[in-house]
Order: C-alpha cells, then structure tokens, then sequence
C-alpha cells in the first residue's frame, strides 16, 4: 500500500491523536506493546482519558496470562485512569482485593462486569456500606458465585443502579428475579437468566 | 457540488503550499478548529491552514462534504425520500472507500484530523490504525509505524520493569 511516499515517523503524531487510537485499542493492548512503543507513546498511553473503560474480558491475553499478572495490568490500568474510571469488565481474575483497588480508587465508575468471578466476601461488602458505590449504574454478573442475600446487600449500597443483569450466577434463582424487583423497585431493569444447567467450577486461587 | 443554492456563505481555505479551496462555511464548520475561529470573527474571507498540504485538505475538504448533516429546503427534500438508517449505511460504505489509503496519508489526514479537531475523520482514521497495531509485538508496531524505540537505557530498564507483563 506504500507506493513511494516517504514513511511517516508515528511518533510524532499529536497526542490526543494517539490517545484517539489508544481508546479504541483497549487497555490490554495499550499495556501490552503500544502504550510502550515510544516516549510519546508511553506519554498518550498515561493520560487519563485512555482508561475511563477498562474491559479486560475477552481479550486472548485474559486467558493466557497468569491471574496474578492479570491483577498487576488492571492495577495500572486504574492508576493510570487517575480516578477517571467509568467501566470495567473482567473475567475470573478478578478477585475482592482487586474490586476493593478499584472501587477505591474510582468514584465515577458506572458499569462493572463481571464474568466467572468469586467476589463480594463479608469484608468487601463492608467496606461498601462505608462507602456505598455512587456513580455505579449497571451490574453485570455472570457465571459467578453469589446468593441472594449477598447480592441485596451489594445493591443495598448501589442506589443508583438502573440496570442489574444476572446470568447463570448459581446462588441466583429465577424465582429471585420477582423477588428482587420486588425488593428494590428503584432499580428499573432487573433480569436474571439462566440458559444452561450449570455446574459451578473448582474457582479458587 | 453544482447544486449547492446560491447565497451559501463561502469560506476560502488556503494551504501553505498556495493553493485555495472555495467551501461552503457549514463545511468548514465541521471542523471545530475552524467554526471557533469563524465564531470568534478571526476568519475575513480567507483561513490560512498551516501544516496541512493541499492534497490532504482537499480530502479533509472531500470528508466535511460528505458528512455535513443536510439541513434547509434541498437537505430536508433528501431526508424525505431516503430514510436515515439508508443514509447512515451510505456514509459508512463512503468512509470506508475513503479510508482506503496508503500508511502515510492515513498519518497525514489523522494529524489533519486532530488539528482541525473533526471529530468524525479523527474516529475514522484511528479506528483504521488499530487493525495495523493490534496483537503486534512491541518490536512488529515500531516497524509498522516506522518509530524507533528512543528511550535511553535506564528509562528502557525502568520500562521494562514497571511493564514487566509486556516483555515475558
């Protein structure tokens, strides 16, 4: 495709233009080489703006590194979002004391995803009763493990929340899903799927 | 466009390399660089763009067209008889046709993009950029984008631990 024009020097493209890429990118592959490529690179790749959505779900990467470097990435990935963080998703790597790193340090968070995640212990829900999760305003959760009771006492400090899906969480019934609207009308779209019998997997680190 | 009602205000752009393009000023506005300067009364009659050649801004001129939304009499007699979502895939196919250019232009009309702050060609052109960059080693995107790693040893080393997941 290059026919004869002189190469361009891609480091020296404006950085919101390299931050423009970075965002469609996504945080894993900004991680992994080209929020690396150069010193304006690495310069973009530290903006704020590059990682107010983290999504660290499906990527190859998710299910080829070890989890406890899985962790590492979505630590930086906050820090660098400087508070910013508007979305997350992630997979089975995600663990309380990671979610705790987030919520933390991320008050504008309003979509967090969470798929084949073993999270939401007694302490962690402590620690949202102190400070109950403002800004959030959709819960996903899928393929993890969690009852009923844990579960209204994370959308007990959700009360924003506009939009709870739930799919083939094991402790989560369909019968809940009447009950949980029943228990939090506020919260105007409750679905709780469940397509496949099941069965919850060894998930332990 | 030979259609285009008489009495449409004209902008004039001028490139550094001399030459001048004729647009209509909701063309030009589509550039938020250009509609504050229009806005702001620091445009006469002519707008010097620096650092953009005449063959990247006639392109940039060629987008503004194209994605400038059909407003009054002529754009509501279009809406009327082509649907929008009809006139959203068109735009699409359009971009896409566009889009078709060598690593250098498309370097070009990104830098163009930013500039002139066009939301939509700044969208487009990186959304093109990440098919060159994604699931490329570190050394395979240097090469694609022609940079050369430019850290001195010890930041390379303090790169390479703070990132250590990128080079295992």
């Amino acid at each position: 495709m290059d026919d004869g024009e002189p190469a361009r020097d891609w480091s020296l493209l404006p950085l919101d233009a390299v931050a423009s890429i970075f965002i469609r990118l996504g945080a894993v592959e900004v991680l992994m080489g080209a929020g690396l490529v150069c010193r304006s690179w690495l310069e973009a790749a530290k903006l704020p703006d590059v990682w107010r959505a983290v999504d660290m779900e499906n990527h190859e990467v998710v299910f080829r590194k070890n989890r406890l470097v899985l962790r590492a990435m979505a630590k930086a990935a906050v820090d660098r979002s400087d508070g910013q963080l508007r979305v997350f998703a992630g997979r089975f790597f995600v663990t309380d004391e990671l979610l705790h790193y987030i919520l933390e340090r991320s008050p504008s968070l309003s979509t967090l995803r969470l798929v084949w995640c073993n999270v939401f212990r007694a302490p962690l829900v402590n620690v949202m009763r102190e400070s109950p999760l403002l800004e959030l305003r959709s819960l996903e959760l899928e393929i993890s493990r969690i009852t009923v009771g844990v579960l209204s006492d994370v959308l007990e400090n959700c009360p924003r929340l506009e939009v709870l899906w739930v799919r083939d969480c094991s402790g989560i019934k369909d019968h809940h899903e009447h009950a949980l609207r029943a228990q939090f009308p506020r919260i105007q779209t409750i679905t709780v799927e469940r397509d496949v019998a099941f069965l919850w997997p060894a998930c332990s680190d | 466009m030979a259609t285009r009602e008489a009495g449409k205000k004209m902008i004039m752009l001028k490139s550094p390399d001399g030459m001048e393009f004729e647009v209509e000023e909701a063309v030009a506005m589509e550039s938020q660089t250009i509609r504050k300067m229009i806005e702001d009364d620091c445009a006469d009659t002519a707008i010097l763009i620096p650092n953009i050649n005449s063959k990247i801004l006639s392109r940039v001129i060629e987008y503004c067209n194209k994605h400038v939304p059909t407003t009054g009499a002529t754009g509501a007699a279009a809406s009327d008889t082509v649907a929008p979502a009809a006139l959203a895939e068109d735009l699409k196919i359009w971009d896409a046709e566009f889009i078709k250019v060598n690593r250098a232009t498309r370097f070009d009309l990104i830098q163009a993009a930013s500039y002139l702050n066009i939301k939509g060609l700044l969208d487009l052109t990186s959304q093109t950029t990440i098919d060159t960059i994604s699931d490329n080693s570190l050394e395979e995107i240097r090469s694609f984008l022609s940079t050369k790693n430019d850290y001195l040893p010890e930041e390379e080393q303090t790169i390479r631990r703070e990132n250590q997941w990128a080079f295992q």
